[in-house]
This record gives structure tokens, sequence and C-alpha cells, in this order.
């Protein structure tokens, strides 16, 4: 009953886009939000959407992946866009209470707004169900390489980072395991009221600080022991290389905005 | 006349059914666990030994198949009060249970278990006394915090917790992994205690003497399915079966397998040292020695 899919986990089909340079999608991904924001009218909107599914159908990933991203942020989504219909003004006005009004323009903005959400988790779950989290902390410790000069630890964050990651799954575990073996001691997680609930998490969370501390000291007398040194120049095991199908793909990426600034100026 | 306690029919589990990650835990199991028993569970990592026994104690819906415990029949339709009365009936020591406490002190973790079961904070405080009581637990360190305990000291309050539910069926998961040796044997002898006041046990273990001593029945797991049901003597008297699941023999079965290939056959496989020692006596009188 616990093992429900992580949501924008990495799903292996070694696909086109999987197999594509770590630093090359995290730009893309970086720069087709930016896009997004440019998307003003039908056309541009109706043009990334066309990109996104593109990428969907290239990462040989299920729709239904992409759904269960969605599906989490759905209130907020649908909450932000109703904000946005009976607040803004202009254009025709189809219905008017006190501060409250139905506008057509408020209409085209509050489904604008829609798909701006969509189009951006996406997007980054199409990032991270085809790049595995030890290569996306890659990417961002190679991008961050200009920032050294600025005296910023970058070998560190990046440690931390891949850390932090690499842990997620190990510590989802144990949060499966506690959480039944206080079943089996008879917890009830599923009954009560908010307040019961949030109580309940006790058993749950205690032990979990308690092994994650443990697990956070060993990890650091384990590296010690294996001579790591924070400050030490590091090697890479596994090089990121920048093929071919990567300039493409920038190129790829600038007749996208072309076509899209085109799309907005028609 | 032996009746069971649980009754397993064609019970098959996957996780994450209908995505990238389905995994099948289980193919198919029909097994019968007998009342007042000690079955051990042996087969590999990744066997489905946990799996099985999640399902037992009903965390987990079985993917086909139904499981009865006691008079509580589980199937994939059944709903969740029906699995939290499995429950009611098991007692579920996980591995390395001591990193599930989390009270403010010893008793108050062990009545946990008591309280979540609607018992009147007096008898919980007198379940858990006593659970404790069983498992020698100095009565000086029982207000004391769990974290300050030792590992073995923490180990014991863990498996007080459960204990003091009072469960039919006892489900213990290695429970004498990381133990030192006087701890390991002190363990045993409480989970054969138990035994013996009529508790159910269901033994997971990777120590095939601990099967060969304490086991009344062995069930065997391979990639999912049931491959051994039946008494450790037939187990390990079929040196083929033994090595095609992957497990190591009892010394004292190696034992009579070297002298077994010396020309010195016994009697039968002995499970103990008594066992081992008194084939060989009875060997050495009706003479097979001699032809050294």
């Amino acid at each position: 009953m616990n093992n429900k899919v992580i949501f924008g986990l990495y799903v292996p089909t070694n696909s086109f886009i999987h197999r594509l340079d770590p630093r090359m999608k995290f730009i893309a991904c970086f720069w087709y939000v930016i896009l997004v924001f440019f998307a003003n009218n039908v056309w541009t909107n109706i043009w990334l959407g066309l990109i996104l599914l593109l990428l969907i159908h290239l990462s040989r990933v299920s729709l239904k992946m992409y759904w269960s991203g969605i599906r989490p942020l759905m209130w907020v989504i649908i909450i932000t866009a109703l904000v946005q219909l009976f607040f803004s003004t202009g254009g025709h006005v189809y219905w008017q209470w006190h501060f409250l009004s139905l506008t057509s323009s408020g209409i085209i903005q509050s489904i604008y707004l829609v798909l701006r959400f969509a189009y951006i988790i996406t997007i980054s779950t199409i990032l991270t169900v085809t790049t595995p989290t030890l290569q996306l902390a890659d990417a961002v410790e190679s991008l961050m390489k200009p920032l050294k000069y600025l005296r910023v630890p970058v070998n560190q964050i990046a440690m931390m980072l891949s850390i932090a990651l690499r842990f997620i799954p190990t510590i989802m575990g144990e949060v499966t395991t506690i959480m039944n073996a206080q079943r089996a001691r008879g917890m009830d997680f599923s009954t009560g009221n908010l307040y019961q609930r949030t109580r309940k998490l006790v058993p749950v969370m205690i032990p979990l600080f308690v092994s994650s501390f443990k697990r956070a000291e060993e990890l650091a007398v384990a590296m010690e022991s294996r001579g790591y040194n924070p400050n030490g120049e590091r090697t890479k095991y596994r090089l990121l290389i920048w093929r071919r199908a990567d300039s493409w793909s920038i190129v790829a990426l600038v007749l996208v905005t072309v076509v899209l600034i085109a799309l907005k100026l028609l | 006349m032996v009746e069971p306690a649980i009754e397993i029919q064609q019970l098959s589990y996957t996780y994450s059914p209908g995505t990238a990650f389905a995994a099948q835990a289980l193919t198919n199991v029909n097994l019968t666990i007998q009342r007042g028993k000690v079955t051990a569970v042996v087969g590999h990592t990744g066997s489905g030994k946990s799996t099985l026994m999640q399902l037992i104690d009903g965390l987990l819906k079985p993917t086909s198949g139904s499981i009865t415990v006691q008079e509580t029949k589980v199937t994939p339709d059944s709903a969740k009060k029906d699995f939290a009365a499995l429950r009611q009936h098991v007692g579920f020591v996980f591995q390395f249970p001591e990193s599930q406490l989390f009270a403010d002190s010893v008793l108050e973790d062990v009545m946990f278990g008591p309280l979540n079961q609607g018992q009147s904070e007096e008898n919980a405080r007198r379940s858990a006394t006593d659970a404790l009581d069983r498992l020698h637990f100095p009565v000086e360190l029982r207000d004391h915090s769990p974290f300050e305990l030792s590992g073995g000291q923490m180990r014991r309050v863990a498996i007080a917790g459960v204990l003091a539910m009072k469960p039919a069926i006892l489900i213990l998961d290695e429970p004498t992994a990381g133990l030192d040796p006087s701890g390991r044997l002190e363990l045993m002898n409480l989970i054969q205690k138990l035994n013996q006041e009529g508790t159910t046990i269901i033994l997971i273990t990777h120590q095939m003497e601990q099967v060969a001593r304490y086991a009344d029945v062995v069930v065997a797991l391979q990639h999912g399915q049931l491959v051994f049901d039946g008494q450790p003597r037939s187990l390990f008297s079929n040196q083929q079966l033994v090595e095609q699941i992957g497990l190591a023999e009892p010394n004292t079965v190696a034992f009579a397998n070297q002298l077994d290939q010396a020309g010195i056959p016994l009697q039968q496989t002995p499970l103990t040292v008594q066992e081992l020692a008194n084939e060989i006596i009875e060997a050495r009188q009706k003479g097979t020695f001699n032809n050294e």
C-alpha cells in the first residue's frame, strides 16, 4: 500500500532524450521555462505545447507518468486560475459583483496561466524522468564551475547535492519500513482528524531523524577514512560528454525560440 | 491434532503493478502454518520472505489469492479493517527493530502497542512490565530514554514492544542479527519458551544452525516461489536441494556429509551435536569404521 511511484522519478527507457548530455537538458529546460513566460497569445502557446508533445513522445515515457506529476498540484493551479479569472479586468465584461468580475481577458489570461503551469511542470518532469539524479548533480556542478572564481565552494555544494539526491530513495524506503513497523504495533495512520493524524507522525519522524543523523555520521566517517578532503581537486568517474546530438539540440532550441518570436510578432 | 494457524492459498504479490517498476515478489504460494509450532522461513535475500511476512501481517494487500489467519480471511478485495484484524493476531518483530523506538522512556515505548490495541493505561502498563520482565530487562533502566541504551538493550525493548501485545502468532525477521553470541542464545531460548507456552512462531533466518535446532517446520522460498515445506531433517538430508536453494548446511550436516563421502554413511541426518555423536557411536558399533 506504500509503494506508490514517486512523481518525477527516473524512468529508464534509454530514449534519444535519455542519452543527451545532462548539461544540455538542464539548460534547455531552463530556457523553455523562460520561453513559457514570453508566450502570450494563442499561437505561441500552441507552438510550445506542440514542442512539449514532441519531447514527451521522444522520451518514450508514458503520458500517465507526466499526468501523475501534474495531479498533486492540480488544486494550486485551479485556485490560482480562479483568482486570475475573477480579479482581472479588461475586455468585455460578462458578469460583475462588487469587486468580482468575469471578463473576456480574464478568461483568456486564466487559460494561459493554467497552460503555463502545466508546461513548466511537464518540462521539469521530462528532465527528471530522463536523467538519473546523479547525472543531474554532475550537470549542476559542471554549470556552476565559473562560480569557483568567486570563491564559491562548488565542489562541496555538488557533493552535498549528490548525497542529498542519493539518499532520497533510501529515506523513502525507511519511511515505509518504520510506518509498517508502527502499523504492526497497532497504529492506524488513516483515521482521525488533522490534529490526531499529525500527532501520529511522531512515532515515524523520531526514528527517521535518529537514523538519518546516525547515517550522516557513519557516512562522514566512511568518507574521511577513505581520505575525502573537501578542498581537494576532484576527478570524475562518469565524464559528461558533449556529443553532436547535443549541439544539434541547441540548434533546435534556437529555432524554437526564433519561431516563437515570429509567432509573437504576428 | 495440529490445526492451521495460517492458511495461504494461491497467493501472489506484485510491487508497483502497471508501472515501469513492477516486480513480481511472490508467485502462487500455497502454505499452511501450523498452530503452536516453530516455522523457519529460509531463502536468499530477495526471495520474497519479507513480502510474505508483511502479507501475513496485513501490511500489504495481496495481488491475488487469499490469507486466512485464525478466523480472519483477506483477499485483494478485503476492506482496510480486515487487514487491521490480521494484525490483532499477529505480532511482527521487524529486522533491526530497535530502529522503530521513539518514545521518551522505555516503558512508554513498550506501552505503545497495547495502548493502540485499546487497553487502558493501567493494563497497558502491566502488559509492558510483564513483557520487559520476560526479557530480563533491568528495572532501573525502564524510565530512561531508549536512545541511551546499548544496541542489545534497544533490541530487547523493541521485542518487548511487540510481546506486550500478546500476539497468538509471532513473526521474527532475523531477530538475532547483530547480537553477540550470548545475546543470541538468550533470545532463542526466549523464543523457544514463548513457543512452549503456545505462541506460534514464524522465524525468518539465515542461520541454518537455528533452523536445525529450533524449527519444527521449515519453509524455503526461491524467486518468490515455495520450493520446500517440511521438516528440517528432510530438507538437510537433500543435499542437492539445499545447494540449489543456495543455503548453507548446518555444521553437523556438513560433518555427516563428509563422513558419507569417506565411506561412512550415517543412519539419519544429524541436526544437533548430540545426534551426531549418537550416530557416530552407532556406526562404530556396526563396524562401518573398521574398513579404515
